[in-house]
């Protein structure tokens, strides 16, 4: 059967447009952008201060304030590590002090302390030095 | 899924094109068009047009160069902002699972799936600067291969037949050569 010369090039070029679209088309698509979620951060604690009642003791006390207490569920102190060593948790406490008595002396010893909000979002940490 | 089939029809309509095309009667009766449709300018350099040959198939290359080029970029870009949005909208699930999640890390994620979003958009658009390129030079190559005559290297000959002008009369001059 032979095609007539206008219509083979009219389907040459369908075709050719047809197998372009089909070929972008199959690629992936970013999505939707999506909404910000609903978690927002909890105040960051202020005047963080370690003080030491006995030089002979190894008792810290931890203090520290926070501006909208109501957002916040709990506190976390954590010991920061120099570089080799990560951080590390030292406890969690729903009081604005904490009284910790250690093995041994943590003099110059780098601390922070965060908040953690009753969505259990995490916050930004305030950093004291040990006595 | 879906592309997987999409690049299954696209492979099999190209083969069809191709071994219709080269097959049926259709080929000998449109070689130049077959030719400018397989590469722009194949079929104006097979009609003896070298100078349109040459401008067709230097667009046509590097139109497809830039759609290979920004299409690898916005399909990392389109990877790199999937993978950042699936472990932001991952966090409320975490919480729901009693875990701690970090202000920070969520900040930190969502800046890096909006930058990852806005080079994944401007991928897009290069992509598609580079797509409506090689349609133009697709389109105007075919055109131009469907409108032109093929140029046979022949030399129009003088008309035989001339006026001239002596005086005031006119002479009617017919060219004989030998």
């Amino acid at each position: 059967m032979r095609v007539s010369n206008r219509v083979f090039r009219t389907l040459a070029l369908l075709a050719g447009i047809l197998i372009t679209v089909l070929a972008v088309s199959g690629c992936p698509k970013q999505e939707d952008f999506p909404t910000a979620l609903d978690l927002p951060a909890p105040p960051t604690p202020a005047n963080f201060v370690i003080t030491q009642p006995s030089p002979d003791a190894f008792d810290y006390d931890f203090a520290w304030d926070i501006s909208d207490p109501g957002s916040v569920d709990r506190y976390r102190i954590y010991l920061l590590g120099s570089g080799f060593t990560g951080d590390e948790l030292v406890v969690e406490t729903e009081q604005t002090s904490f009284q910790a008595t250690f093995p041994f002396s943590v003099s110059g010893a780098r601390f922070a302390v965060s908040a953690v909000s009753t969505e259990s979002v995490e916050g930004a940490r305030a950093v004291a030095d040990a006595p | 899924m879906a592309r997987g089939k999409t690049m299954r029809v696209t492979a099999a309509l190209a083969a069809a094109l191709f071994v219709s095309s080269a097959s049926t009667p259709v080929f000998a009766e449109g070689s130049s068009v077959v030719r400018s449709v397989l590469l722009p300018g194949l079929g104006q350099a097979h009609d003896g047009h070298y100078t349109r040959a040459t401008i067709f198939a230097s667009a046509a290359i590097i139109s497809w160069t830039g759609l290979f080029a920004s299409q690898v970029n916005y399909s990392r870009s389109v990877e790199t902002y999937e993978n950042e949005k699936r472990t932001y909208l991952f966090y409320p699930e975490q919480i729901a699972r009693g875990q701690v999640v970090q202000a920070s890390d969520i900040a930190d994620t969502y800046e890096a799936m909006e930058a990852a979003y806005t080079k994944a958009e401007d991928g897009e658009k290069w992509r598609n600067f580079f797509i409506g390129a090689v349609v133009v030079t697709y389109a105007v190559n075919i055109v131009d291969i469907i409108l032109s005559e093929p140029d046979t290297g022949e030399i129009q000959p003088e008309p035989a037949v001339s006026l001239e002008w002596t005086g005031d009369q006119m002479r009617l001059v017919r060219t004989i050569r030998f």
